[in-house]
C-alpha cells in the first residue's frame, strides 16, 4: 500500500506539466485582460457610429466569444478530450435548452428590440401601468427607473408581446384636459376664455393650435376637451400651470365648474318636502317648513 | 439711435445701475466681489417705448425683485448688448399675403431683441441674456421633426416708414421670392435669427437682410443672408454678431402650412 502511494513530486511535475501550467496561467491572466481591453476599444470606437445598444451588444459578444475560446483552450491544455466533452456538452445543452426557454426567448426578443429600435436609452416608456426612464437595454431585459425612483426590470419577451408606449419619441406632445362647466354657461364664451388662457401661456405652442371641443352633455356639466400642445420637456410644467390658470380664470369670469347634481324623488304622488334648518340666536335649531 | 446706450458703464462698489429697454427694466448691483442682476417686464403701454440708458438708480429698487448672483471680482463695468433671440422666429402676418409666381416682396419685420449683460474691466465676460419680450413658443414643421421657434404676430410692413420705432426691436428686412409654378400664400415664415447681426441705425436697430426663395410646397426653401449691413438708413458697425456663423446660402424649410396635427 505504501509502495503504491509513494509517488515522488518529480514524477508528477514533469516538463509537460509545467509547460501546460504556464500556458494555462498565461491564457487566464493575459487572455482575459486582452479580451476585455479589445472589447473596450471596439465599444469606444463604435459608440459614436452605432446606437448604445448595438455597441453594447458587440462589446458583450466579443467578451463572451473570447471567454469561450479561452475556456476551451484551458481545457485542452489541461488534457481534457474535447470531442468527448463536446459530445457531453451537446446532451447537456439540450437539457439546458429545455430548462432555459424563457431566457432564450428573452435573448431573441432582445435582439429584435435592438434591431427594431422602438426606444433608446433615456426615453420615457410606459408598459402597462409602469412608466419610467430607460436606463439600459440588455440582452435579457430592459431596466427602467420610475419617477418615484424605483428600479424596474422588464423581460424583453414582455416588451415584444405587450403594447409599449414611447412617450418621448416625438419632440412635441399634446396635453388633453377635460373641462366641465355648468349648463347655464355660454359655450362660445367658455371656448374663448380657454383659448385666451392658452394664448397667454408662453409654454403653450401657438402652433399646432390649441383646440376646444364640446364633446358631451354630461350628468351635471357641459363637457369640453381642451387640447394644448407643448414641447415634451414642458409637459409637466404646463399641466400644472394651465390647470391652475383655468381655475383662476373661471373664478374671475364667474364660470361655474359644477359638482355632480342628483335629484331625489320619493315617488310620483309625493310632494317634495322643503325643509330648511337654521340656528336661532340661542344656538338651538329652528325648523321652518 | 443713441449708440452711447450700448457702451460700457462704470459701476462702483455698493452702487446699483438701472436701465430700461422698452418693456424690459433691469437692475445691476455691485456688492463685494459679486454682481446681482434683476429684471422685470413692464406691462403698462406707456413703458413699452421708453429707453433708459444704464445709470445709477435714482430710487431704491423694488423689494420684490428676483435677484441672480454672479461672482465677478473685477466687474467695474457693465455693458448691455442687443442680440437676436436664441431660437428661430416664426413670423405670422396678421393678414396673409399672396405672392404670384416669379414675383418677390420685401417685408420689414420688427423682431424683439434680447439683452446680453456682460461685465468686466476692459474685457467683458457674458453673464446672462434676457428677452425684452417673452414670446410664445411655436412648432415649425411636422410633429415628428421640426424646430421649436418663437411665435411673432406681425403686420409685416412693406414700407419702413410705416413701422413704429421701438428700442427693444430690431428690424429685419425679409425678401420672399416665389420661384414656384403657382402663387404662394404667406401665412407664416421662419427667420433663422441665429445667423443675423444687430446694427445701430440712425433711428432704430437693424439686422442684416434675409432672402427666402420659395420653390414649391414639397421643396425646401433657399435662404440667403446678406453679409452687408442694411442700407435703408445709415447704420454703424454691428453691436453683436451672429450666434451661429453665417453660411451665405442655406436650404431650410422656411415657408409652409402644416395641417398635420389634428387636435
Amino acid at each position: 500500500m505504501h509502495e503504491v502511494l509513494a509517488i515522488s513530486w518529480s514524477d508528477v511535475i514533469t516538463k509537460d506539466f509545467v509547460g501546460s501550467a504556464i500556458r494555462i496561467v498565461v491564457l487566464l491572466f493575459v487572455g482575459f485582460p486582452l479580451i476585455l481591453t479589445f472589447a473596450a476599444i471596439v465599444g469606444r470606437s463604435t459608440r459614436k457610429r452605432l446606437t448604445p445598444q448595438a455597441s453594447m451588444l458587440i462589446r458583450k459578444g466579443i467578451v463572451y466569444f473570447g471567454s469561450i475560446v479561452i475556456f476551451i483552450a484551458v481545457l485542452n491544455q489541461s488534457g481534457f478530450r474535447l470531442t468527448a466533452l463536446l459530445g457531453a456538452a451537446g446532451i447537456v445543452g439540450i437539457a439546458i435548452g429545455f430548462a432555459s426557454q424563457t431566457s432564450v426567448s428573452n435573448i431573441i426578443s432582445g435582439l429584435f428590440l435592438i434591431s427594431e429600435k422602438p426606444f433608446a436609452v433615456g426615453d420615457i416608456i410606459q408598459v402597462g401601468d409602469t412608466k419610467g426612464v430607460i436606463l439600459s437595454i440588455d440582452l435579457l431585459s430592459v431596466k427602467l427607473r420610475t419617477f418615484d425612483n424605483h428600479f424596474i426590470r422588464i423581460p424583453n419577451e414582455a416588451l415584444i408581446k405587450n403594447e409599449v408606449r414611447n412617450i418621448t419619441r416625438f419632440p412635441v406632445r399634446r396635453l388633453d384636459i377635460h373641462v366641465g362647466v355648468a349648463y347655464k354657461e355660454d359655450v362660445e364664451r367658455v371656448r374663448k376664455v380657454l383659448l385666451d388662457i392658452a394664448q397667454k401661456n408662453p409654454l403653450c405652442l401657438d402652433e399646432p393650435e390649441p383646440a376646444v371641443r364640446f364633446i358631451n352633455f354630461g350628468d351635471s356639466a357641459l363637457e369640453f376637451l381642451y387640447a394644448v400642445w407643448c414641447v415634451r420637456e414642458d409637459y409637466i410644467k404646463l399641466q400644472t400651470k394651465i390647470m391652475q390658470q383655468i381655475k383662476e380664470r373661471f373664478d374671475a369670469e364667474g364660470i361655474e365648474i359644477p359638482f355632480p347634481h342628483r335629484t331625489l324623488y320619493t315617488g310620483s304622488v309625493t310632494e317634495p318636502l322643503p325643509v330648511h334648518i337654521v340656528p336661532d340666536k340661542t344656538g338651538k335649531s329652528k325648523k321652518l317648513g | 439711435m443713441d449708440v452711447e446706450f450700448w457702451k460700457p458703464h462704470r459701476i462702483q462698489q455698493g452702487q446699483c445701475l438701472e436701465a430700461q429697454v422698452g418693456p424690459l427694466k433691469l437692475w445691476v448691483r455691485r456688492k463685494g466681489d459679486e454682481l446681482h442682476i434683476a429684471v422685470r417686464r413692464l406691462t403698462d403701454s406707456n413703458d413699452l417705448t421708453k429707453a433708459l440708458a444704464p445709470q445709477i438708480a435714482s430710487e431704491q429698487e423694488p423689494v420684490d425683485l428676483d435677484w441672480g448672483r454672479w461672482v465677478c471680482k473685477n466687474c467695474k463695468e457693465v455693458v448691455l448688448t442687443p442680440v437676436t433671440p436664441d431660437r428661430p422666429v416664426v413670423v405670422r402676418p396678421e393678414m396673409p399675403v399672396k405672392i404670384p409666381p416669379r414675383e418677390q416682396a420685401l417685408f420689414f419685420v420688427s423682431i424683439p431683441i434680447w439683452i446680453r449683460i456682460a461685465a468686466g474691466d476692459g474685457e467683458h465676460v457674458r453673464l446672462c441674456e434676457e428677452p425684452s419680450v417673452n414670446l410664445s413658443n411655436i412648432w415649425f414643421g411636422d410633429p415628428m421633426s421640426g424646430d421649436l421657434c418663437y411665435s411673432l404676430r406681425s403686420r409685416a410692413r412693406r414700407e419702413i416708414s410705416d413701422s413704429q420705432v421701438d428700442i427693444h426691436r430690431a428690424v429685419c428686412p425679409v425678401t420672399i421670392r416665389n420661384n414656384a409654378i403657382g402663387q404662394v400664400e404667406i401665412e407664416r415664415f421662419c427667420v433663422h435669427v441665429a445667423h443675423l447681426s444687430v446694427y445701430p441705425g440712425a433711428s432704430r436697430l437693424w439686422t442684416n437682410g434675409v432672402k427666402i426663395t420659395f420653390k414649391g410646397e414639397a421643396e425646401i426653401s433657399q435662404l440667403e443672408y446678406e453679409e452687408k449691413p442694411p442700407t435703408y438708413e445709415t447704420v454703424d458697425k454691428a453691436l453683436s454678431g451672429p450666434r451661429t456663423p453665417v453660411k451665405k446660402r442655406l436650404l431650410k424649410r422656411s415657408l409652409g402650412s402644416f395641417g398635420l396635427f389634428g387636435a
